[in-house]
């Protein structure tokens, strides 16, 4: 060995980790060395085609597309060509250096022929070559083998590989993400990927500060029939897990509250078990207004929620001692309601009160969708409401159904309602002026947990 | 405060922007959830004519949308007596957190230059657009020039 040969190896590991960081470059004495490469893609990404989603991870399946009878499944980064290297006396001068080539998916015969072509490469220049070889595996290795774009299993890669192909590149598409910048387009400020959530299947990434807000009002007002990624026009809907991650408990189970009730509420074969301490969901007998809860085997009416009174009986109207009793609780101080809990139990007095509460108060503010029932209020704007339940429209001043293609049309000269569009309606943001004119007592909406999902609650 | 930022910064780009049909635009002194800006139309019947808007912001933006209002009166079947208008990128069912106020505004100089007189709120207006276009075009110059000149 002479010399020479000594002084080249040395330069060229300096050289190889001044170019390389340590993650893609890594040497444990002057004479051995790992390089990781990291196949450049032609197109930025290629497809794994599937003959079914079998092999893909079940946390992964929602990323892979079906067409023409296959799965396609995109993958940006695929594992590396890892490069072991030994120095050999009389490197680069007279020999290249013992070393060896491995890679998941690569199938042998091709790395054998890789291998080769580095060789080759040494014997045309009898020089230092590791960058040449480092070089070639990361970016002319594609063409080298004239690789497909489109990776079909079997054929290509066998069904075993595929999750760990999946997985690679799911994870190494994390690490990017949360590595590198993102503007937040509520804030539009700029923050590193792991402080970011990303709508799928859009991709539109946020800030979770402005997400977290983002929810909390949606949840908070109600308007939770999908949590909407907030880009014009996009409709990527935020996972569960997702909103999860960012609200408080509370507010996340009052959301999933919601969609699970608006979900069983379309249903109109499925009632709620009118037992506070059951709200069970059942199925409505086919015939009658009978149901029977399989929980707590209640039978009752589905119009009046009251034991099962026969379909030749009406319906009973509200007892006359609730209201009542109401008059006296409210009329009542502290100590004396306390003799009207003993008498008829804490809870129930509490449920009648808040019950006849909530009737009056959405009989003040609410009127009914005349589509599907919903207790709608009237917020800003005009006189055009559309309902947060069914999507469709009534007249806030008759309480009409209005016309879906042409909603105006109830306002025109001619219509019902004719040029009374904004006729009483508030445009400023107060909220609590519309509410204050009409209730005495403050209220807040608030979720009791073994109620109704939603109730309003007066408080003193 | 977000919304706070976010409007401080909206502005600030407006601003900068330079947008030819917007002549003046601010902020409330003590208070900049309320925008205030003239508007000059670049398309007659309108082009005479400076138009007072509006804005309000909500303390949720932008979770909620803002309201506009037009100060000056428009002769324009889309703009009611009271100026309000139905503008259906802030309309609350519609309205996405990421929509830029300079868009609301764009959508808003679209609705003026192109009235919409198929949903209108002024049916009469709407009526005579699109049946006496001459008769439009000149009462709605007259108006501009009694109401909204300068």
């Amino acid at each position: 060995m002479t010399e020479d040969d000594l002084e080249s190896q040395k330069d060229e590991i300096l050289a190889l980790q001044s170019i390389y960081d340590n993650r893609e470059f890594r040497t444990n004495n002057e004479t051995q060395g790992i390089f990781t490469a990291n196949v450049q893609l032609p197109l930025d990404t290629v497809q794994l085609i599937l003959p079914d989603q079998s092999a893909v991870p079940n946390c992964l399946k929602h990323l892979s597309i079906f067409t023409e009878n296959k799965f396609t499944y995109n993958v940006k980064y695929l594992p590396p060509i890892v490069l072991k290297f030994e120095y050999q006396l009389g490197y680069p001068s007279s020999t290249y250096p013992k070393f060896s080539l491995s890679c998941l998916w690569l199938p042998d015969d091709m790395l054998q022929r890789v291998r080769q072509q580095l060789i080759d490469d040494w014997e045309g220049s009898r020089d230092v070559i590791l960058f040449s070889w480092t070089s070639f595996l990361v970016n002319d290795i594609w063409d080298f083998l004239l690789l497909p774009n489109k990776l079909i299993c079997p054929e290509f890669i066998s069904s075993d590989m595929i999750s760990d192909l999946c997985v690679f590149d799911y994870e190494k598409r994390l690490s990017v993400f949360k590595q590198s910048p993102h503007k937040c387009n509520v804030c539009f400020e700029e923050y590193k990927g792991s402080l970011c959530m990303q709508f799928l299947p859009c991709d539109h990434v946020f800030c979770k500060v402005c997400m977290k807000s983002y929810f909390e009002v949606m949840i908070a007002s109600g308007d939770v029939n999908q949590l909407l990624c907030p880009n014009d026009k996009c409709d990527s809907v935020a996972l569960p897990t997702q909103v999860k991650e960012l609200v408080e408990t509370d507010l996340y189970e009052r959301y999933e509250k919601f969609l699970l009730q608006r979900t069983l509420d379309q249903m109109s074969d499925v009632v709620r078990c009118p037992r506070k301490f059951c709200q069970n969901s059942v199925l409505k007998d086919v015939d009658s207004n009978m149901a029977q809860c399989n929980s707590c085997n209640f039978i009752f009416c589905v119009l009046c929620d009251k034991t099962w009174h026969g379909e030749h009986t009406p319906c009973e109207i509200r007892s006359s001692k609730y209201l009542e009793m109401y008059e006296k609780w409210k009329n009542s101080s502290e100590p004396e309601r306390e003799a009207l809990y003993k008498m008829y139990g804490r809870a129930n007095v509490l449920r009648i009160v808040a019950d006849i509460d909530s009737a009056e108060w959405l009989k003040i503010n609410c009127k009914l969708c005349p589509h599907c029932s919903t207790p709608l209020q009237l917020g800003t704007g005009c006189n055009k409401i559309r309902c947060s339940v069914c999507g469709k429209f009534m007249c806030w001043l008759c309480g009409q159904k209005i016309n879906h293609n042409d909603p105006y049309s109830h306002f025109r000269p001619g219509g019902p309602c004719e040029n009374r569009l904004f006729e009483n309606t508030v445009t400023g943001f107060d909220e609590d002026l519309i509410f204050n004119d009409n209730a005495d007592n403050g209220f807040q909406f608030v979720d009791n947990g073994d109620d109704d999902w939603i109730e309003i609650v007066f408080q003193e | 405060m977000a919304a706070t930022r976010r409007l401080n910064k909206e502005l600030q780009d407006i601003k900068k922007q330079g947008l030819e049909f917007i002549a003046d635009i601010a902020a409330k002194e003590d208070n900049i959830l309320q925008w205030k800006l003239i508007i000059r139309p670049l398309m007659p019947p309108f082009n005479n004519g400076a138009f007072k808007i509006e804005l309000s912001f909500p303390t949720e933006y932008p979770f909620k949308p803002p309201i506009l209002t037009f100060q000056t009166p428009i002769y324009h079947p889309n703009v009611d007596e009271k100026g309000q208008v139905c503008l259906p990128i802030i309309n609350a069912a519609n309205w996405k957190p990421a929509t830029k106020t300079e868009q609301v505004l764009q959508a808003l100089v679209a609705l003026i230059h192109e009235p919409e007189p198929e949903h209108p709120l002024r049916s009469e207006l709407a009526k005579e657009y699109l049946e006496e276009r001459s008769k439009f075009m000149k009462n709605a110059t007259e108006h501009t020039t009694k109401h909204a000149s300068g």
